[in-house]
């Protein structure tokens, strides 16, 4: 295994409920349904590694997952199972940027830049770069809320590239820019690129993936289908879209059918199972392979059910507060309730106050 | 116990960023008014002003109060009280109105409530500041007993993140609640001792223990006790026991719940 990597992603999963009604969502909250809710797997499993100063491309067509590794990857979202090391600090540039509409653009500068942990003195010093950037002319006095869509996504991009993350990850930011502000980002890209910055760039358009990145990788439908360099992936992902194409109405129906349904019957324990297998396999000397792998798919996250000790806890927490609320309305000492129980059903009625004999 | 740590190491790990941002929103949120800031001192004092003509001269509860004047009594028990009933509505409602803009950025989404609290705390220290001007203007003097606030800031902040982490969560996943959280807290303020004391001979011995539960009266009554010299935090064990006991329960369902569904904010509103 090589250790020079920027960010790696090792058999990661992530699995979505899908609640049909309001109710439906209460119960499973308090995890009292007997009956098992509807998933559906996002990511079946993806290994990636990305090296420092490669702008990897993402491709895949609508729902493949594309955004949720995006996402797990910047930390936006946990992933369900699997193994994430991001060595660095990570911006994302979404189309819809997270920006609050009541507030002008210089106020989303500055909350922005805060959230993401800057000092006010390191704000006041990037502002004027960040508005020169985004290009919005006096309209950065103005409310979010009267921007256009381009104008949103720039001063989105300008807040994004500024606050000097080591990793960038563009999720189809740039398509709703017009030329001279793409050309813009596609300079700064370059020039994050030429400084040795890792970039995660998130795109339909093959073009703009084969002029920016040095590696692909093809997600589809959950899985990682093809990782390596630029012209072969996106020669492979260009047939695959035109076989579809020319699918009839009723094939392509079929096709997707088949596909969501792979999604999901996904089981996650036959997944470990085979890992687990194909480890050992590899490496049959070594002994503690399953245990090894268990910890890889389920050490890094916090699991959505609570654990047996965990439960204990909170119930002997509640057990003991009741006790003692008891042994406080009861009106007697501890010492005394402790030596006669029963006296904690026979609240005394005098009232002592702490301080005043 | 692992969602505990990992939510209290989330406060500590960003406590910059949740000072700086609760400073930045001070600023944003009075900014369209004209008189600004001064609406966070001046609104809690009109609302002591007209607490005190009802409760202090209108029906003369005066003599119950230890022996010192009413109003005294009243402001240092209500300084704690605003400021909690302020956080614990501010916080439960942080996640539900940030969703949108944390859900596409790397943050902590648990310092939210957090920043509400620290937010508030502004106007905490202007109100204890006149409690204390009250108190001298009636001849309180400072005694060792105030050592105690320190203990029972602690406590008050401890529960505010508590109560604030499971609050803000439920709220995201049911609407209702923070409605229901709005009645309970309208509620507490008349069973928390504020206005009036309950602590007397003029109840049933077991009324008054079971309001004595309630941990906001446990803060209103420590900074009380603190302030008027009447009591040491260590001769009330059951009480304290069961104060962190529930802060420690809140802690542990609210940041189970918290860590489940943060993936899925943005899903649920």
């Amino acid at each position: 295994m090589e250790n020079d990597y920027k960010v790696k992603v090792e058999n990661v999963t992530k699995e979505y409920e899908l609640f049909k009604t309001q109710s439906e969502k209460l119960r499973s909250f308090f995890s009292i349904t007997k009956k098992p809710v509807p998933h559906f797997w996002s990511l079946m499993g993806v290994s990636l590694t990305i090296k420092p100063g490669e702008t990897l491309g993402l491709i895949g067509v609508n729902g493949s997952g594309k955004s949720t590794i995006s996402n797990i990857i910047s930390g936006i979202i946990p992933q369900t199972t699997g193994y994430v090391d991001v060595r660095g600090e990570t911006s994302i540039v979404a189309i819809h940027a997270g920006l609050r509409s009541s507030l002008t653009g210089r106020e989303n500068i500055r909350l922005k830049s805060l959230m993401q942990g800057l000092t006010n003195e390191e704000i006041d010093e990037l502002m004027p770069d960040i508005i020169a950037f985004a290009d919005i002319g006096d309209f950065v006095d103005q409310p979010v809320k009267s921007y256009s869509s381009g104008m949103r996504s720039r001063l989105g991009f300008a807040i994004a590239v500024h606050i000097n993350p080591d990793i960038l990850i563009i999720d189809e930011a740039l398509s709703v820019g017009d030329d001279t502000f793409y050309q813009k980002c596609v300079d700064k890209i370059t020039e994050f690129k030429e400084e040795g910055k890792t970039i995660i760039f998130v795109s339909h358009s093959l073009k703009q993936i084969e002029m920016l990145c040095d590696k692909v990788a093809w997600i589809n439908y959950g899985e990682l289908k093809m990782v390596g360099e630029t012209k072969e992936v996106t020669k492979k992902y260009r047939e695959f879209t035109q076989w579809f194409k020319k699918l009839s109405k009723k094939e392509k129906h079929k096709f997707e059918t088949e596909r969501k349904s792979v999604q999901k019957n996904f089981s996650i324990k036959n997944y470990q199972k085979q890992i687990t297998e194909q480890a050992q396999k590899e490496h049959p000397d070594e002994k503690d392979i399953p245990a090894k792998i268990h910890k890889q798919f389920y050490g890094s996250v916090i699991s959505e059910k609570m654990s047996i000790w965990n439960q204990l806890l909170t119930w002997a927490v509640l057990i003991l507060v009741v006790f003692f609320c008891l042994v406080n309305v009861s009106g007697h000492s501890l010492q005394h309730v402790i030596d006669n129980p029963t006296s904690i059903v026979h609240p005394s009625h005098t009232l002592h106050l702490p301080g005043k004999e | 116990m692992k969602e505990v740590s990992t939510l209290i190491k989330e406060q500590f790990q960003n406590i910059g960023i949740i000072f700086r941002i609760s400073k930045y929103e001070d600023k944003a949120e009075y900014q369209s008014h004209y008189l600004g800031l001064i609406w966070e001192y001046l609104y809690p004092l009109i609302q002591i002003g007209i607490y005190w003509l009802v409760f202090g001269i209108g029906l003369k509860h005066g003599n119950t109060t230890h022996g010192v004047d009413y109003l005294v009594w009243m402001v240092i028990g209500i300084t704690p009280w605003f400021f909690m009933n302020r956080a614990s509505l501010d916080a439960s409602k942080s996640i539900y109105q940030r969703v949108g803009m944390v859900s596409k950025m790397k943050f902590p989404v648990s310092i939210l409530p957090t920043i509400k609290i620290v937010s508030n705390l502004s106007a905490f220290w202007t109100m204890l500041v006149f409690s204390i001007i009250i108190g001298f203007l009636y001849g309180v003097t400072p005694s060792i007993y105030w050592i105690q606030w320190i203990y029972y800031f602690i406590c008050m902040v401890a529960w505010l993140i508590a109560f604030g982490i499971f609050n803000s969560t439920i709220s995201v996943l049911v609407r209702d609640y923070r409605i229901l959280l709005q009645s309970l807290m309208r509620m507490l303020f008349y069973m928390s001792g504020v206005l009036f004391n309950f602590q007397t001979d003029a109840f049933p011995a077991p009324f008054v223990h079971i309001l004595q539960l309630n941990p906001f009266f446990y803060v209103v009554s420590g900074f009380r006790d603190g302030m008027l010299g009447s009591a040491w935090f260590w001769q009330k064990p059951t009480l304290t026991i069961v104060f962190w006991g529930m802060i420690l329960f809140f802690l542990l369902v609210g940041s189970h719940l918290h860590y489940k569904f943060r993936s899925r904010f943005v899903d649920l509103i």
